[in-house]
């Protein structure tokens, strides 16, 4: 039941739902008829639709839908926002006059007849998923089921979920800008139960899984795909059940390629967003242009990557996505901005202006963050360290923006053991500080991966889906969970 | 609540007209006043007004669920057609019927006391105002910036049935607090908040408490660092007594239970915490932020005892998995989660100890519903002999939930009452903890 991608002029989609040229100026003018510096108007249709299986039954299926829209007055760092469910013209003008009342001028502004502006795009979908029969989808599971079974004889429960989703969004300014973007994605996950034999002998009983997500269509779940989140899933839990804790204490921690960038969105990513530093509230405010780590170090927000979970052709403040290189060679050269950091600082946005929904009002946010390839090879990483841990897979992170402390889950992964990785590890937490751990980056991989799972970020309340992607490091210490034994 | 009780109702006969053979309709209604402000100005001021209706379907033994806040009769027409259509292609799952019409019930959600009938007229500026030079004002030094924030709304739901069931509520919330940065010697500039909620507004906690509360926390928050790793005392401060009890809790559902990810699947009528522990889910409790009179079933809720004297007592199991698990239904979801309080304060327990962490905030970490393992970032303040010596940060506590729970010494007398999970603080002996 996704929503199709519009095939009409841009601005049509909401324009056949009764939102004209004319409403929009009109609702636009409300909201600035108490003057105010800029004004956003921003609106949703989204669809989303899942089918799942439990105890050998696809025997599930939800689905969801939203439509509304969201208006935002900015008065310098000042923001009054409400949201209307109804788009008749009437409603749009309550929530437009509603969110006027953070101003008080008695000079309201001008505002232009919107006209469409062309994006790039960044998601091309060659098979949509409103094209998409729901027995497909079904066989699909129930594929998967089987082959999770036929991979490993200690899996005993499977668990899947099939998740597709699509949102037309529009955006319009005072200054006459309309925007309109399709945001197209797909999900898949996969978790398993398994049963075996202990690293002592005994029974254990461990579950975990695997997940992949795109802003894509059905063409994202190729062959290959397929297999690996089978073999991934099924690897994962069973990985568990020899996996013991490592030993607690500060030690050299070795970060696999790919999902291991969940690092830098917790220790570095939120603190570069740019509405903590013009609060001056992050560790990173007041270090622009300053050395904050190794110089093999370069880390960018990417919201151009070709179909990436993270990407959007258009934030949602009608800012056009771009490649922001955070950290050149350890030095800070940008915040992710939205308009109204942006305009505190006296530079451009970024196009990081995101929101959850219309019910929210948009603020600097991640969208791939990415740390670029760096010169030692993986196996020279691992084979320098005498003992610390090789850390694969994660479930979770979080991040005092203004102390700096952040940490990380670690799901799996090994000991380091004289430059060789030796017994399986699971289920420990890690914990540093943001600039600490950045400054004790002390080796960067040639191994850049982008991971392909589907993360979703949390800041004051609002969820957005992001990608993160990092080559083999180490951070010569960081605090690890763990237990003696 | 009569527009919602008609959409609900269209909601049921139109999907049953479609031809839905069972169907439950949630319709809800929300209006809420958010403000902000930072060091003087106003940051941002939200009003929200929101309504959605979702509903479950059963269509020849096939189920679905669907939610929608997209209300013209045309759209919803619509949109119950493809649902019914898709839900037509699942497999069959008996098990999704709806209850019998003679377990079901909506209690008596009007003797809970959740809605305050007569608010005083509140001014959301001069409130925000308040809150937030009170708090600046009791932070006599190294502050960077404080942020009050306040809210008021009100929200009603309905429920309603194909087999006869309706079900309604209504709440009212009010909530202040901050959110402050100070500056540390060595640049970090460290955060710290407190709020306070209820359902009427003549319980809030008073902006002078909060403020108190919030400036102390902040400046215990000076000069933080890990200490070295060891086992030793812990003491969760009431407020996130609910990170440690949810561990418990989550491996308690009928999901878990019966897809053989809880590792509280064979414990039953066993000893899973130290026999002072004490666990009760209790719904009737007057003006409570967790209370309700029926559960997600449809069926009217009881207070029940979880963990009594370490004993697991019940597991959280819904109609629908109880039938799977051919058992009894206990609760589709906790309500108010509490653990009795004790005799002493937590600064009397704190002295009794030579060495005992006091943990009052969580950061990151999670727990393994499976196996019991948990692993969580922590900061808190180091106390020897009732004296807070260091304030404690980038530390982990690890181990496994039976282990802690096994090492519970005592609940404090100090209740938390701002949520849903109303627990004292809780001493827990032999924790290991990592750090330096």
């Amino acid at each position: 039941m996704s929503i199709s991608q519009p095939n009409g002029p841009t601005g049509a989609y909401f324009a056949n739902l009764g939102v004209t040229s004319e409403v929009l100026r009109t609702v636009m003018s409300d909201a600035l008829s108490k003057g105010g510096d800029d004004c956003d108007l921003y609106f949703e249709h989204s669809s989303s639709t899942s089918v799942s299986l439990t105890d050998g039954k696809v025997n599930q299926a939800s689905t969801h839908v939203t439509l509304g829209m969201g208006v935002r007055v900015r008065v310098g760092d000042q923001v009054g926002y409400a949201y209307s469910e109804d788009l008749s013209p009437d409603a749009l003008r309550s929530a437009a006059k509603t969110a006027a009342g953070i101003a008080a001028s008695n000079q309201p502004r001008q505002v232009a007849l919107p006209v469409a502006i062309p994006l790039p795009n960044h998601y091309p979908v060659s098979r949509p998923w409103d094209q998409v029969d729901i027995n497909l989808r079904i066989d699909l599971i129930r594929k998967w089921e089987q082959a999770a079974f036929a991979k490993d004889e200690r899996i005993q429960r499977v668990e899947v979920s099939l998740a597709d989703s699509a949102k037309v969004v529009m955006i319009v300014r005072p200054d006459g800008r309309l925007v309109e973007d399709w945001r197209p994605m797909t999900r898949a996950h996969l978790r398993c139960t398994a049963e075996g034999v202990g690293p002592n002998g005994e029974t254990v009983r461990e579950s975990n899984g695997y997940n992949v997500a795109a802003r894509a269509g059905l063409e994202f779940l190729d062959e290959s795909r397929q297999t690996r989140l089978v073999d991934e899933a099924v690897h994962r839990t069973v990985f568990l059940l020899g996996a013991t804790s490592p030993s607690p204490g500060e030690m050299p921690v070795v970060l696999a390629a790919g999902p291991s960038a969940i690092l830098l969105h917790e220790a570095i990513g939120h603190g570069m967003e740019a509405d903590f530093n013009r609060k001056r509230i992050s560790i990173y405010a007041n270090r622009m242009n300053q050395s904050i780590a190794n110089d093999q170090v370069t880390i960018v927000d990417d919201g151009t990557i070709l179909g990436a979970r993270g990407s959007i052709n258009v934030d949602d403040e009608g800012n056009q996505a771009e490649r922001t290189v955070l950290v050149e060679n350890g030095v800070l050269r940008s915040y992710m901005h939205d308009e109204m950091s942006a305009a505190h600082y006296g530079i451009s946005p970024t196009g990081s202006g995101r929101r959850q929904s219309f019910r929210h009002a948009p603020m600097p946010r991640m969208r791939s963050t990415i740390m670029e390839a760096g010169p030692h090879d993986p196996d020279e990483i691992i084979a320098s360290v005498d003992k610390g841990i090789y850390c694969v897979s994660f479930a979770n992170g979080a991040v005092h923006i203004g102390g700096g402390d952040f940490s990380f889950y670690m799901k799996t992964g090994y000991l380091i053991e004289n430059g060789k990785l030796s017994q399986p590890i699971k289920d420990v937490n890690i914990i540093g500080n943001g600039p600490e751990a950045l400054s004790r980056i002390d080796m960067v991989g040639n191994d850049l991966k982008i991971d392909e799972g589907g993360w979703t970020c949390g800041k004051d309340g609002q969820s957005v889906p992001v990608s993160q992607g990092m080559p083999t490091v180490r951070v010569s210490s960081l605090v690890v969970g763990g237990e003696q034994s | 609540m009569s527009d919602l009780l008609n959409t609900a109702s269209l909601i049921v006969d139109t999907a049953r007209s479609l031809g839905a053979d069972e169907i439950t309709a949630w319709a809800s209604e929300g209006t809420w006043t958010d403000v902000k402000q930072r060091d003087g100005k106003i940051e941002k001021w939200q009003d929200s007004r929101s309504r959605s209706a979702s509903a479950a379907l059963l269509v020849n033994d096939r189920f679905s669920v669907h939610s929608t806040n997209d209300l013209r009769p045309d759209a919803l027409r619509q949109f119950l057609g493809r649902a019914i259509e898709a839900t037509r292609h699942l497999e069959a799952d008996k098990n999704r019927r709806l209850p019998d019409p003679e377990i079901m019930g909506a209690g008596d959600t009007a003797s809970l006391d959740l809605v305050d009938q007569n608010p005083p007229d509140i001014d959301h500026r001069e409130w925000v105002d308040k809150v937030q030079r009170s708090t600046t004002k009791a932070i006599p030094n190294s502050l960077r910036s404080c942020e009050g924030f306040v809210w008021s709304g009100s929200s009603n739901s309905v429920m309603v049935t194909s087999n006869g069931f309706l079900g309604e509520k209504a709440t009212t919330e009010f909530g202040h607090g901050a959110d402050i940065s100070m500056e540390d010697v060595d640049g970090r500039l460290p955060e710290a908040a407190d709020w306070a909620v209820s359902r009427h507004h003549c319980d809030l906690l008073s902006i002078e408490d909060i403020s108190k509360r919030a400036a102390n926390r902040a400046m215990q928050r000076l000069g933080s660092g890990p200490v070295s790793s060891r086992r030793g005392a812990m003491l969760v401060e009431n407020r996130v007594a609910s990170r440690i009890l949810g561990t418990i809790v989550a491996p308690m559902s009928g999901s878990s239970i019966y897809e053989q990810r809880s590792c509280l699947a064979d414990k039953l009528g066993k000893q899973i915490a130290a026999s002072g522990f004490n666990l009760i889910d209790d719904p009737h409790i007057s003006r409570g932020m967790g209370s309700k009179a029926y559960d997600s079933d449809g069926r009217p809720t009881q207070k029940r005892s979880l963990v009594e004297d370490g004993v697991l007592q019940t597991w959280l199991i819904d109609v629908y998995h109880s039938r799977r698990l051919n058992r009894e239904p206990t609760v589709s979801d906790i309500s108010n989660l509490v653990v009795p309080a004790g005799s002493r304060t937590p600064k009397q327990i704190l002295a009794d100890r030579d060495w005992v962490i006091l943990v009052d905030g969580f950061l990151g970490g999670n727990s393994n519903p499976t196996t019991g393992r948990y692993s969580f970032g922590i900061r808190g303040t180091l106390y020897e002999a009732g004296k807070a010596v260091s304030p404690i940060s980038e530390m982990n506590i690890t181990g496994s939930i039976f282990d802690l729970m096994d090492g519970f010494v005592e609940a404090a007398n100090d209740t938390w009452t701002n949520g849903a999970c109303r627990s004292p603080s809780l001493l827990f002996d032999a924790v290991q903890f990592s750090g330096q």
